[in-house]
């Protein structure tokens, strides 16, 4: 099972509702929405799909199946733009 | 011999050192009342430089000043343009001095380096360097941001014309939080190239940051912290290649879209912006977060 973990090196900080990532090998700033920030933070000390999904039905309105789809979708994704590494 | 100089731009201390006709290079720049006298404290930055006119560089990609840049390790990073080159190493503690040795043609490769340098040390120390012209008032320093062609050159100009500020940065500004009861966001003119007659060395309280944008009319809007930091990042001189550079950057450019109002401001090209920018309360009056 993968494990996803923010990039080391990357910077990322919150501001309120959104979090803004720079990802220094291509000097791009990412800025994640509300339900990417909420994966973003699941994954500091590293998580799996099913953990970041449990967190997005905690806080989101949201149901389990369609919260795994999303996050498999948006762990790709940052994966491809540098801001996760998975194991 | 080996010319050593202490500087001062802002509250970061340099040490700079130049061999042979580096040396001078140095001299001649650091006699000028660009730079403050440093107070020897511990440098935020330290460069070796050497001037070799027969150096030819490779060319960057970015169009000039820019360097192109490779790291070659976790906190080190190459540098390089036509008519300079150099290694820098950023180490990740804070308090250690950003260290690096560059080689160039020509007296501009010299302050092409120093600019660069200043640009990675600054951050540790919190503060920025900035693409942005700026005007000064009895209420403070305006700051006015953009990318090249956005209009901050002319700006800087159409304001005192039409009111009662002074011209005060043409090019690059450098932002910096003081601790309080200090001024918390001070701007500072850095001694880099540009009109002679620009008060380098000044600083003052920051009033407000303006993102510009060229249009038919006047008009100001104010941002939220988080609309306003892409357009501030976009506007920071800096080079990111270096995990420790990007944290430092992003820390202290959200202090500063917190701490200072932001605005986007549009503007055409008649001196009565200025009844936009400095008229008395506008802070207060401008509409709220979009």
């Amino acid at each position: 099972m993968p494990i996803y973990q923010q990039n080391p090196r990357t910077a990322g900080r919150r501001l309120e509702d959104v979090v803004f990532v720079v990802t220094p090998d291509d000097q791009r700033l990412h800025t994640l929405n509300a339900t990417a920030a909420e994966i973003w933070e699941c994954a500091a000390n590293g998580c799996t799909v099913e953990q970041a999904a449990a967190s997005l039905v905690e806080h989101f309105k949201v149901d389990q199946s369609t919260a795994v789809k999303d996050v498999e979708a948006c762990c790709k994704d940052f994966v491809s733009r540098r801001i996760f590494v998975c194991e | 011999m080996t010319v050593t100089r202490r500087l001062r731009i802002g509250s970061i201390e340099l040490l700079l050192r130049g061999s042979g006709a580096a040396g001078a290079v140095l001299n001649e720049r650091s006699q000028g009342r660009a730079f403050e006298p440093a107070d020897n404290e511990d440098p935020a930055l330290e460069l070796d430089l050497e001037l070799d006119p027969s150096f030819e560089g490779r060319p960057a990609s970015r169009p000039s000043p820019g360097f192109d840049s490779r790291a070659t390790g976790e906190n080190e990073i190459d540098v390089w343009r036509a008519n300079a080159e150099g290694r820098l190493r950023i180490p990740a503690e804070l308090h250690q001095p950003v260290r690096g040795t560059f080689r160039f043609a020509s007296p501009m490769g010299a302050e092409a380096a120093l600019r660069l340098g200043v640009a990675l040390a600054l951050p540790r120390r919190g503060g920025l360097l900035l693409h942005s012209s700026a005007v000064a008032s009895e209420s403070g320093v305006h700051l006015f941001l953009g990318r090249s062609g956005a209009g901050k050159s002319t700006i800087a100009r159409l304001i005192p014309a039409g009111g009662n500020a002074t011209r005060w940065a043409d090019e690059l500004v450098v932002v910096e939080r003081r601790p309080a009861p200090q001024t918390r966001w001070r701007a500072v003119v850095p001694p880099f190239r540009g009109d002679q007659e620009l008060p380098f060395g000044d600083s003052g309280q920051i009033t407000e940051v303006n993102f510009l944008a060229q249009a038919p009319r006047h008009q100001r809007q104010r941002l939220s912290p988080k609309a306003a930091l892409p357009r501030l990042l976009q506007c920071v001189l800096v080079y990111a290649d270096v995990p420790a550079v990007a944290f430092a950057v992003l820390e202290v450019a959200m202090k500063l879209v917190q701490e200072v109002p932001c605005c986007a401001l549009e503007f055409r090209d008649t001196p009565n912006v200025a009844d936009v920018v400095l008229a008395p309360g506008v802070n207060e009056s401008v509409a709220p977060w979009d």
